[in-house]
């Protein structure tokens, strides 16, 4: 059979059997009390009750206190003393005790009752004690569990917030991102729309162009053979102007069209007359006022506006059809002839806008002497033009249209001006170039803004001019 | 990738007691891996309460990775049962019978409701570590699976480094008593009536200069104590001294005083104050049960009866014998080394780090 050993210490230097065996030889020799050992080995007696739990310690403590001392003993033990002092004490202290014994013995009894009686509530209230603190206990575990999983569930709720956040971000995301995507599609759409809306007006335009030209041939060409239509009919005599047999030669041929290529390019007539308001307080209170190269009688418009009567002269008969249309009066021939056929003296004004570009210098200084003479005195000759100052007129307009002859300095015009007598001469500068298309300056650089601002008035200056001479 | 959070979770942690030492060794280690972690308690003591996280605050996150030491039955072993999160791992500390605890309605209840939820936590847990072989043994039987063994981190410089409290040395230092010591909670399962029955043959019968230093306090077990107290008035015991609740500088000025360091303990998880004798260099004699085998290696003597009157002829060898008293330091000099706070920390951080990726 396996013997176990008594004690287990592995070593090399120490024998172990041979302490065992001191070991036995002593245990004999220590003259052990086999009772003692006995009693020694009984069992520890833990005197726990349900009430004395670690919890209610100290209530069951004090209650057990005073159930220890609620009995009073009127019966009081006297210790006996040395001496003979001593003995005589002790014997009077006992005669006391009997003497007093009947009258305190009645009070005592019922301190005793009631004392019973404190202690057994006291006792019952301990144990409520007990059950109650147990139960809080049990209460105070359970909250700490609600708690606990309160805890977990506000984790839950928060963790939900976020996802739920996470998924509002995401579509509201994608849902930019496709209006985005949405727009710009649209707008490139749009864009073409617009690109192939102006491709179309262009076209139409061109073909307007086209159609209203073959009319004017088809038109001319019907007059050409009804002589009763033709040019000559649509000159007029009047009384006060007299130009009859002097106006110029309407069967000259244009292989140019002028009045279609003017609609195209001069404007509408509104723009026009707005151009032309601030002519007018040169004219006012005169009368017979005479406007070469007419047009389609915006100026004429102005004049009646304004009170003030006047006769056009235009080229071009479709301008003089146009006035008729407008119900002004305008008469067809060259400018220059019709004022010669003009009496001396008699003219209120004389109002010549975008026409000195397109004739001679010749031409221009016999128009100016014709004015002075045919003006009354007083009056206005009023001289509009391109402004060859303003170098942008070439890029733009001068050489738009191909009549034009040469550009006319205003030096060179008020010389003229000067030289035939006319007494004011003023050159008023019109139309400035738009602000935006200026070069812009660079601040704190002087010279470089000075030179800039020559540059800019040199290129980008007004485009017009007018020379206003008084007689 | 992101670490994980680490979340160390305990019933109670305090300043000193061999679990949340543990805890707070195992803190220092994760930290030192560069690992967030938190330490999460129900019942937290004033001294600590700056390192923890109160349980009814914490708000677990799905990435974390849960270490649960377990030592006792409370709300927080459900809890981890119901967690929702990446990994549960488990340090087991052993859970005291409940057998010990009768008359002691309260501590029997925890100790009962710590090993049904041990059952319970079987499923649940990923990797376990015990404190020693036995714990281990018992989480076998339990079908925990992936389990080791690594010991409770003990740091012996602390021991050392602290001066022993001077009035106790005055009190009974250099007198000519032979000192027995056993340190540990007044409790049942310490079983202090055996180590006084043997003190008593010892001192009676063999040495009347002796004491015996029952250091540990009694906190909630006051009716075991009164009977260890009528224990020794019955049995005319002479020279037993109960420390009740001590500072550290009293523990170690007792481990300063003692000549022999008796253990009669018939439940231990580990029994730190073998390793604390074993620091002040005094021999120890201990009763074989449960973890005490594996703390004491081949340090120490181990009785496998309790026949008190050979315990009590242990203790006067090992008090007097001068080659067997050396011979016996020695071993569990040893043995000691094996305890190294470094060699323990290290031994974690291998066991440990594989399961926190």
């Amino acid at each position: 059979m396996y013997d176990k050993p008594e004690i287990i210490f592995d070593s090399d230097k120490v024998d172990i059997k041979k302490i065992m065996e001191q070991i036995h030889e002593n245990m004999k020799s220590r003259g052990y009390d086999i009772d003692e050992l006995k009693k020694l080995s009984r069992p520890l007696q833990i005197k726990v009750t349900k009430q004395a739990s670690e919890f209610s310690a100290p209530v069951f403590g004090a209650v057990a206190g005073v159930a220890a001392t609620s009995n009073i003993k009127y019966w009081w033990p006297i210790p006996p003393q040395g001496g003979i002092k001593g003995r005589l004490r002790v014997f009077l202290n006992k005669v006391m005790r009997k003497l007093t014994y009947f009258y305190v013995k009645h009070v005592f009894d019922q301190q005793n009752i009631f004392n019973a009686n404190v202690s057994n509530s006291l006792s019952v209230l301990a144990n409520a004690y007990s059950e109650l603190k147990n139960e809080n206990a049990e209460l105070l575990m359970r909250m700490s569990a609600v708690s606990n999983e309160n805890a977990q569930l506000k984790g839950l709720v928060q963790k939900m917030n976020l996802e739920m956040k996470q998924i509002v971000d995401n579509y509201k995301e994608s849902l930019e991102a496709g209006i985005k995507e949405t727009m710009a599609e649209y707008e490139k759409k749009f864009a073409d729309l617009e690109n192939s809306y102006a491709q179309r007006q262009n076209r139409l335009e061109s073909i307007n162009t086209a159609v209203a030209a073959r009319l004017h041939r088809v038109e001319e060409m019907l007059l050409s053979k009804n002589p009763t239509q033709s040019g000559d009919a649509l000159m007029e005599t009047s009384s006060e102007l007299s130009p009859v047999g002097e106006v110029f030669d309407t069967n000259e041929k244009h292989d140019f069209d002028y009045f279609l290529f003017e609609s195209k390019f001069r404007g509408s007539k509104e723009e026009i007359k707005k151009r032309q308001e601030h002519y007018i307080e040169y004219f006012r209170g005169r009368q017979n006022v005479l406007d070469i190269g007419c047009g389609r009688g915006e100026f004429l418009e102005l004049l009646a506006e304004n009170g003030i009567k006047g006769r056009g002269v235009d080229i071009l008969p479709e301008n003089i059809r146009c006035c008729k249309e407008a119900g002004v009066d305008a008469v067809l021939g060259d400018g220059i002839k019709y004022l010669r056929s003009c009496e001396d003296n008699s003219l209120g004004g004389i109002f010549c806008a975008q026409v000195i570009e397109h004739i001679s210098t010749e031409q221009l200084v016999e128009l100016v002497r014709l004015a002075y003479k045919k003006l009354e005195k007083g009056a206005c000759l009023v001289l509009e033009t391109l402004n060859p100052k303003c170098l942008m007129i070439y890029a733009e307009c001068f050489y738009l249209d191909p009549s034009h002859t040469k550009p006319v300095h205003p030096e060179a015009v008020k010389f003229i001006a000067e030289c035939e007598n006319f007494v004011q001469n003023e050159l008023i500068y019109m139309t400035p170039s738009d602000e935006k298309v200026r070069i812009p300056l660079i601040p704190q650089h002087g010279e470089l803004d000075n030179a800039i601002n020559t540059l800019n008035n040199l290129i980008y200056g007004n485009r017009e001019y007018a020379l206003v001479a008084r007689k | 990738m992101k670490k994980s959070r680490i979340i160390q979770l305990t019933p109670c942690i305090t300043f000193g007691d061999a679990v949340s030492n543990d805890v707070f060794a195992m803190a220092d280690v994760l930290s030192s891996h560069g690992f967030e972690n938190h330490i999460v308690s129900i019942g937290i003591g004033d001294k600590v309460k700056d390192r923890v996280v109160p349980f009814h605050k914490f708000i677990p996150k799905p990435t974390d990775i849960f270490i649960f030491h377990m030592s006792i039955g409370s709300e927080m072993s459900r809890y981890v049962i119901d967690a929702k999160v990446k990994r549960k791992l488990m340090v087991y500390h052993n859970i005291t019978p409940e057998e010990f605890y009768e008359g002691f309605p309260h501590v029997q209840g925890a100790c009962r409701a710590g090993r049904e939820e041990l059952k319970m936590l079987a499923k649940h847990i990923d990797f376990s570590l015990a404190d020693s072989d036995y714990n281990r043994e018992e989480l076998d039987e339990l079908g925990y699976k992936n389990t080791a063994t690594l010991p409770i981190v003990f740091d012996k410089s602390e021991y050392l480094n602290t001066k022993p409290s001077k009035k106790l040395l005055e009190l009974y230092g250099e007198d000519g008593y032979t000192n027995i010591l056993f340190v540990g909670r007044i409790a049942p399962n310490k079983k202090q009536e055996d180590v006084i029955q043997s003190f008593h043959l010892y001192n009676k019968y063999i040495n009347p200069k002796s004491r015996l230093f029952l250091v540990g306090s009694s906190n909630a077990l006051e009716a075991y104590k009164q009977a260890l107290e009528d224990y020794i008035s019955a049995n005319a015991v002479k020279n037993v001294y109960f420390s009740g609740h001590v500072s550290f500088s009293d523990i170690i000025a007792y481990y300063t005083l003692a000549d022999v360091f008796l253990c009669e303990s018939e439940h231990e998880g580990f029994c730190v104050p073998l390793l604390e004798a074993m620091t002040f260099d005094i021999p120890i004699i201990a009763y074989n049960s449960t973890a005490i085998p594996y703390t004491l290696g081949k340090g120490g003597i181990i009785f496998n009866e309790k026949d008190h009157r050979l315990v009590a002829e242990l203790i006067n060898l090992a008090a007097t014998d001068e080659d067997l008293r050396s011979e016996i330091i020695s071993k569990q000099r040893e043995r000691l080394a094996f305890f190294d706070i470094e060699n323990t920390k290290k031994t974690f951080a291998e066991l440990i780090l594989p399961w926190l990726d």
